[in-house]
């Protein structure tokens, strides 16, 4: 089991943001998750990475409880937002930076960036440009592609399809799959993109005003679900 | 088209809902006393400043040498704006596709900067001066004259920072101003004089304040058509493309992890435009001791530990106070790395220990004023790099707000990063050091105040890593708290 959590809830000022009386996620699995702005997705990762500390209940991570112990950071990556780019690098400086961390050796780097080429479409390597100068859609890239650096075992990524065009859309899509079935990685997504989700994802948990409110294996059906459940407030 | 926009609303409501009023009560009132005291210090400089010169140029009139150092005076000013006045033009960006006109926007903005803080010497300084001189000379007309003429010429200057900024011409014309300044003190050819003269027949005659009206008018009305023309995101707002500064920096490969993190502080400091200008700071704090170690009457007092202190210390106070929150942009990323904290602290240790070991090989030329100087700046400077290093390193994890890497800090405006913690922590660094000299200079004698300052400062470098340690556990604990303070708007 990858990730398993217990009785996890965040209250800011006595309002209740996030409450998961229990959720087990599985090793090598690629976990969607979906709802509304101010669901709580990003509030669930940001516990997940012990960026933020729980009102109560524990998260724990291969065994590992994330705010006892930072083991997990071993084998754990993330892309949450541009906090997590270093604005006065350049792409390259950038991937160095993380490769020392991880401990890949330059020749390990050049090797697993050769593989994303087609992603960056000549528009992130040998830019000579800062990455706070980069546009939104190559700055989501390079964090995303870092994310992937040093064969982590579980990646986190919040929204990773906003801000891409269509095509690095469908070469994310298959870029995660790959990971994901071929290399065992556990994904975890958030996502606006209901059919992205869908596509990729084995196991999609709906989240309503900080709680989950579904738990779905996703099937050929799953898609038209989501999108009565989402739709039904309009009508 | 609606033909009045209320942007005097929007101006009171960005004003009063800017970081600095969410602060602290008493740190608003904080501010607020420390611009009273600037003013009264001008206001005192402005009464002062003519009776200082009646003093020291006796039967010379004040009023026409005052006129003499009015170019220095407009040079230095045009020179400090340039370099840190934050012009208003990216406030433009949120009117560009409204319906109001683009005349409207641009006659705003330039409204709004004629109150800029950078303007107020004209009302605190020059006001002063002017009705001293009215009063001593007994010619109110003229001094009226005379004071507006001064105001105008300030107002155009800073009108021509618009015009300069992001433009060629500020090198040219910074070298210009350079030349004719060295051509004044050869006595080759001097403008100053010729503008201390211009302001003379103002004073005889009051009807030249036509051609500073002309001036004033003339930069404006350009400034605004140089505006109007750059209204487009691509052009005015649009940020220049930058050099790439330090590359490679191959030389850090070989010491690991820690070199990547002194390679990544580098960058910090070379790319960054907020960090750059502690750069230019520490310089400035570099020539500190001029202002007392040539003066009888600082010797061996407080002071000259206090100058001595700054002079290679400039950088270590600048800097460590504001670790980590120099990494708060992408302090998530590290929260979320395998970074061993030592190894991230001891970088930033590191580098504040260079700059002291820079410094005080720049400071060198202080033993002009004699061995017993030097030797009192080199103390100082250990004590810097074997304690007031780690201070700084523990009064930097108190502070939570984020730092905005690539923005200027502005006078008054700059207060997201002034907060009380920090105020308070300059008495260790400061008054510490000035124990532990002048309790032993007063009882044994120089030599033994010089020792003890470098022998605490010594004994923080031997022990610096149980010292590092320490400050690893104090970062630990405060994680979450700078997570939180560093994202608090996101």
């Amino acid at each position: 089991m990858m990730i398993h959590l217990k009785n996890l809830s965040k209250k800011y000022q006595g309002t209740t943001v996030l409450e998961i009386p229990q959720l087990e996620i599985q090793k090598g699995s690629c976990f969607g998750l979906i709802g509304n702005n101010g669901a709580g997705k990003t509030t669930l990762f940001s516990l997940l990475l012990d960026l933020i500390q729980p009102s109560s209940g524990s998260v724990t991570n291969k065994g590992i409880h994330v705010a006892q112990s930072e083991a997990w950071k071993n084998h754990t990556t993330a892309y949450i937002d541009e906090s997590f780019l270093i604005g006065y690098l350049t792409a390259e400086e950038y991937f160095d930076f993380v490769a020392s961390l991880r401990e890949l050796s330059k020749q390990e780097l050049a090797e697993s960036l050769e593989a994303f080429q087609a992603f960056f479409n000549d528009e992130v390597l040998q830019q000579k440009k800062y990455l706070r100068d980069l546009s939104k859609g190559n700055q989501k890239k390079v964090g995303i592609i870092a994310s992937l650096l040093g064969e982590p075992e579980l990646v986190i990524l919040d929204e990773p399809f906003a801000n891409l065009d269509p095509s690095s859309q469908i070469q994310l899509k298959r870029i995660i799959q790959e990971q994901a079935q071929k290399q065992g990685k556990t994904f975890l997504i958030s996502s606006h993109d209901l059919s992205h989700v869908t596509e990729i994802c084995d196991r999609i948990v709906l989240l309503e005003k900080g709680c989950p409110i579904q738990d779905i294996q996703t099937s050929p059906s799953t898609l038209k679900e989501l999108e009565r459940y989402f739709g039904s407030s309009l009508y | 088209m609606p033909q009045k926009v209320d942007f005097k609303s929007l101006r009171k409501k960005e004003w009063k809902r800017s970081p600095q009023w969410e602060s602290k009560l008493i740190v608003r009132i904080l501010i607020i006393l420390f611009a009273i005291y600037m003013a009264v210090c001008f206001f005192f400089v402005g009464i002062g400043g003519y009776f200082i010169l009646e003093k020291e140029f006796p039967g010379q009139s004040p009023s026409r040498i005052a006129n003499n150092f009015l170019f220095y005076y407009l040079g230095a000013e045009l020179i400090l704006r340039y370099m840190i006045q934050q012009l208003p033009v990216t406030r433009i960006q949120y009117f560009m596709l409204l319906p109001i006109p683009r005349k409207q926007v641009v006659q705003n903005v330039l409204t709004r900067s004629l109150t800029s803080f950078y303007n107020s010497s004209l009302l605190f300084l020059f006001l002063p001066f002017a009705v001293v001189m009215a009063v001593k000379e007994q010619n109110h007309l003229a001094s009226a004259a005379w004071w507006l003429s001064i105001s105008l010429l300030i107002l155009s200057i800073g009108n021509t920072v618009y015009l300069l900024n992001k433009s060629r011409w500020f090198y040219p014309i910074a070298v210009g101003y350079a030349s004719v300044v060295l051509l004044d003190k050869f006595e080759v050819f001097s403008v100053a004089q010729w503008l201390g003269q211009g302001m003379n027949s103002l004073l005889g005659n009051p009807l030249w304040i036509g051609i500073p009206i002309l001036v004033f008018v003339l930069s404006y009305r350009l400034t605004k058509q140089h505006l109007i023309r750059n209204f487009y995101l691509d052009a005015a707002l649009k940020k220049k493309r930058e050099k790439m500064l330090a590359g490679e920096l191959k030389a850090f490969n070989r010491l690991g992890l820690r070199g990547n993190f002194l390679k990544n502080d580098i960058r910090l400091l070379l790319r960054n435009i907020r960090v750059r200008q502690i750069l230019f700071g520490s310089a400035g704090f570099l020539l500190y001791g001029l202002l007392f170690f040539p003066q009888e009457i600082y010797h061996e007092s407080a002071m000259e530990v206090f100058a001595a202190l700054f002079t290679t210390g400039g950088f270590v106070l600048m800097f460590s106070q504001n670790i980590p929150a120099w990494d708060s942009a992408y302090f998530k990323l590290l929260m979320t790395q395998r970074i061993p904290l030592y190894e991230y602290l001891y970088s930033k240790w590191l580098l504040l220990v260079v700059s002291v070991i820079l410094a005080s090989i720049l400071a060198l030329p202080y033993g002009y004023f004699g061995f017993r100087v030097y030797s009192l700046i080199l103390a100082a400077s250990i004590f810097n790099a074997g304690i007031g290093s780690f201070i700084g390193l523990i009064s930097g994890a108190l502070n939570h707000s984020p730092i905005s890497l690539n923005i200027k800090a502005k006078a008054f405006e700059n207060t997201q990063n002034f907060n009380l913690t920090q105020f308070l922590f300059v008495i260790p660094k400061i008054a510490i050091p000035v124990l532990l000299y002048s309790l032993p200079n007063h009882y044994l004698g120089h030599h033994w105040g010089v020792a003890t300052l470098a022998g605490s400062g010594l004994l923080g470098l031997i022990f610096q890593n149980p010292l590092l340690q320490l400050c690893v556990r104090f970062y630990q604990q405060k994680k979450h708290e700078m997570l939180q303070g560093f994202y608090k708007n996101s």
